[in-house]
């Protein structure tokens, strides 16, 4: 007899995803890929939300979800103007001449 | 009613205007600037409204189309709110005076109106942030403020795109970081209305899953805040933006976040849960420690002023956390009047390192020389600032610091109440350096400072429409200091929850 | 509605694991385009989970918009751009910060888990059961809430949208 499959699993899922995408983000050192992960952590924050609204049956994290899409759609725009920018002025997107993670 | 619309006026009036802002633009790019001042003049009056009202009516809950929570979203103000809500006006207003002269420096003509309009937007998204009362909208409303905040930075000197671009990756990580603790209490209660939140959550305190949830909100906060390990993104990307979007992002944006964390500790979570169930408090007092005496000593290190500011703005975040990890009254109602003081204080020094920037062209503090015989005024504007930060009497910056010494004391937090003072030292020692290289004469050149043609003294060289905003900046610093008594009995008080 | 447990099994386990090997994948290549290839096949997964999650507007949404819109706009500028791969480092450079980094996000890791082991679902509490949606219609109720309940952030929302044309509209204008 098989049960069906427990919101954990939904969430773990959700986890790994949002925790590769972090590592991605410290690791990579160009600036589209970080942004791509970036992306992808918000995305694996969706799953999570959607798992929540369907396990409890209500349909707010299904809304929630709806917003942030618009958030992330939004993001695109500002972070692909800003790479357009970048790319303007040094001809490079890779950001180890910055470094992230400078104090 | 117009005063029972209040709540809702306050950000509809610049998001509608933000637009109006735009087409205007389109026609007659003059017209910008006008519309902007006449909007957060607007913003001020409904702002003060709030204000008066809930000084004598108490909170104010606003449904959105009169639909009751929790089925509508609500906005409840408080004392809080409705203290923050002002301050923000104030300085936006006055922030938004001075830009004029050196946003037509520093932004090229064709690009205003959308520069206007961004600017708008950043102070709508900051005033909701500040109204709402409900933990997901605020996730909204924080993002709106953010891609304002990056698309206005990427428009600074060389190197500013990259400083955005770093302010994205963090300012994103960290909304993440919030959304996941919506994510967790939203799987706990089933709701996200603050004020039902505030009733559901301690039946649930002792879920670890909370626990974990609420110190995704710390992180996701922290980083939008600035708090130390966390404050990477802020020196470059207030040093790079133009000198207007510093001087409106440095004194709100940060302390906008500052006010989300106090709601979040002692609205939202009840103050036992980070008071006694787990040892938040003391976690927040070190970090605080260690992010300002790490801020002062890179302070020090910086020879940019706006640069050496930024690092100010880490430890005055620092002093905000002091002040609410001493957990009492005292330290707390310190913390809020912290919040309003600093947005004059960074305002203040802001603007006036714009204003020098304007005039001469440098950020260098050791080219300053002579600096008193050309702008005396703006100088003078400086050292009130200055005096404030470092927190010496009639100024507003030495009440603060008073309230969070005593909170300290209270609250037996010997470590915290070294690091004030020792801070504060450093604080003298910091604007002292930045004083005495404007206004005292180099050695060697004042041997040949009366045949050589040095600057003759005049009244100030900065434009007036500067010099203005900038005086009545530095008037409020001092009219905060002389009445924060009747601030703090009138309003501050009932914003600190009553179980401290 | 939902098929058989098995195959509902089969089908969760198949695509969260494509899920998180593409996730690996996009963090791993050189190539940029590679890179979003995988993570389009990611939002793909993410769509199909959310298939199984019984949210098939969500789902529709989430193959417009992220692998849609976001990943084409996403590709585009990397088209435009023309950025290269990376070369081929043997070194992996470890500097004190990064493995502090890492050390954190495996600490974040570690917590995620750690709160979502404690079966933390309170249980079904909410009015939209799977069989009331399937009666009246997912978009129908989210077009519902959306424009009753959920105006105000509704609005919101177009604000962000407006944020984001403008900054962009800002940054790519050539000054003159």
């Amino acid at each position: 007899m098989l049960f069906s499959v427990p919101p954990m699993y939904y969430l773990i899922v959700s986890a790994l995803i949002f925790a590769i995408g972090a590592v991605g983000v410290l690791i990579r050192r160009n600036a589209i890929i970080i942004f791509m992960c970036i992306e992808m952590m918000l995305s694996a924050v969706n799953l999570s939300l959607i798992t929540a609204s369907h396990y409890l049956n209500s349909l707010d994290g299904v809304l929630m979800v709806f917003f942030v899409m618009t958030v992330a759609a939004a993001e695109a725009a500002v972070g692909l103007a800003i790479f357009v920018l970048l790319y303007r002025g040094r001809r490079t997107i890779k950001v180890d001449e910055i470094n992230l993670l400078k104090w | 009613m117009i005063l029972e619309q209040l709540p809702a006026l306050i950000v509809v009036t610049p998001l509608i205007l933000s637009l109006v802002v735009n087409v205007v633009g389109l026609w007659d790019k003059r017209l910008c600037f006008p519309i902007v001042a006449v909007t957060l003049f607007a913003c001020l009056i409904w702002a003060i409204g709030i204000l008066w009202r809930v000084i004598d009516h108490g909170t104010i809950h606003y449904c959105f189309g009169n639909w009751q929570p929790p089925w509508g979203i609500e906005y409840v103000i408080d004392h809080l709110n409705a203290l923050v809500l002002v301050s923000v006006a104030v300085v936006s207003l006055l922030v938004a005076i001075y830009a004029k002269r050196a946003v037509d420096q520093e932004i090229p003509e064709s690009k205003l109106p959308q520069f206007y309009t961004l600017f708008l937007l950043q102070v709508t998204g900051l005033f909701g942030i500040t109204a709402t009362g409900d933990m997901f909208n605020l996730y909204v409303l924080l993002e709106i403020a953010s891609f304002s905040a990056y698309a206005i930075i990427a428009m600074g000197e060389r190197g500013a795109d990259f400083a955005a671009f770093r302010y994205l990756i963090f300012g994103t990580i960290g909304a993440c970081a919030y959304l996941l603790g919506v994510g967790y209490l939203y799987i706990l209660t089933g709701s996200l209305n603050m004020a039902d939140l505030t009733q559901l959550l301690p039946k649930l305190f002792y879920s670890k899953a909370l626990l974990v949830g609420f110190s995704f909100f710390l992180v996701g906060v922290g980083i939008k805040m600035g708090i130390f390990p966390l404050h990477t993104w802020l020196p470059d990307a207030y040093t790079l933006a133009p000198s207007t979007v510093s001087a409106l992002l440095a004194p709100l944006y940060t302390k906008v976040g500052a006010y989300v964390i106090i709601r979040i500790i002692f609205t939202v979570f009840d103050p036992s849960f980070s008071i006694k169930l787990y040892p938040v408090m003391d976690i927040l007092g070190w970090i605080a420690a260690i992010g300002i005496m790490f801020a002062c000593i890179m302070a020090l290190a910086q020879s940019d002023l706006k640069r050496m500011l930024c690092y100010v703005i880490v430890a005055e975040m620092g002093y905000i956390l002091i002040g609410i990890a001493s957990a009492n009254r005292l330290g707390l109602t310190g913390a809020i009047l912290h919040i309003v003081n600093d947005m004059f204080m960074m305002a203040c020094l802001f603007t006036v390192a714009g204003a020098i920037f304007y005039q001469t062209g440098t950020r260098n503090i050791y080219q300053f020389r002579y600096l008193h015989r050309t702008m005396p005024v703006t100088l003078a504007v400086f050292v009130v600032g200055a005096l404030s930060v470092v927190g010496v009497p009639p100024m507003c910056g030495f009440f603060s610091k008073w309230y969070l010494i005593l909170g300290t004391i209270q609250a037996e937090k010997w470590v915290l109440l070294a690091v004030l003072l020792i801070s504060s030292l450093i604080y003298a020692i910091l604007f002292f350096r930045v004083i005495e290289n404007a206004y005292l004469e180099p050695r060697e050149a004042h041997a040949s400072a009366h045949d050589s043609g040095h600057p003759a003294v005049t009244l100030d060289k900065v434009p007036w429409s500067m010099l203005v905003p900038m005086l009545l900046i530095a008037a409020g610093i001092i009219l905060l200091g002389i009445f924060s008594g009747k601030i703090i009995m009138h309003i501050i008080q009932f914003a600190v929850p009553e179980s401290l | 509605m939902i098929p058989g447990t098995l195959f509902y099994w089969i089908a969760f386990i198949f695509t969260a694991l494509t899920a998180i090997f593409a996730a690996v994948m996009v963090i791993t290549r050189r190539n940029p385009i590679h890179s979003a290839m995988f993570l389009i096949l990611n939002f793909l997964c993410i769509a199909v989970l959310y298939l199984l999650l019984n949210s098939q507007f969500i789902a529709i949404i989430q193959v417009m918009v992220y692998a849609g819109a976001i990943m084409m706009l996403v590709i585009f500028v990397i088209m435009l751009l023309s950025v290269e791969e990376e070369k081929r480092t043997y070194k992996i450079r470890l500097s004190p910060a990064k493995v502090i980094g890492v050390l954190l996000v495996v600490i974040l890791f570690a917590q995620l888990i750690y709160g979502v082991a404690q079966k933390v679902v309170p249980g079904e509490w909410g009015e939209f059961t799977p069989e009331r949606i399937a009666q009246i219609g997912e978009i129908k109720a989210v077009g519902g809430l959306l424009f009753t309940r959920y105006l105000f952030p509704f609005e919101v929302a177009s604000i962000l949208l407006l944020v984001g044309i403008i900054g962009a509209v800002i940054l790519s204008k050539k000054e003159r």
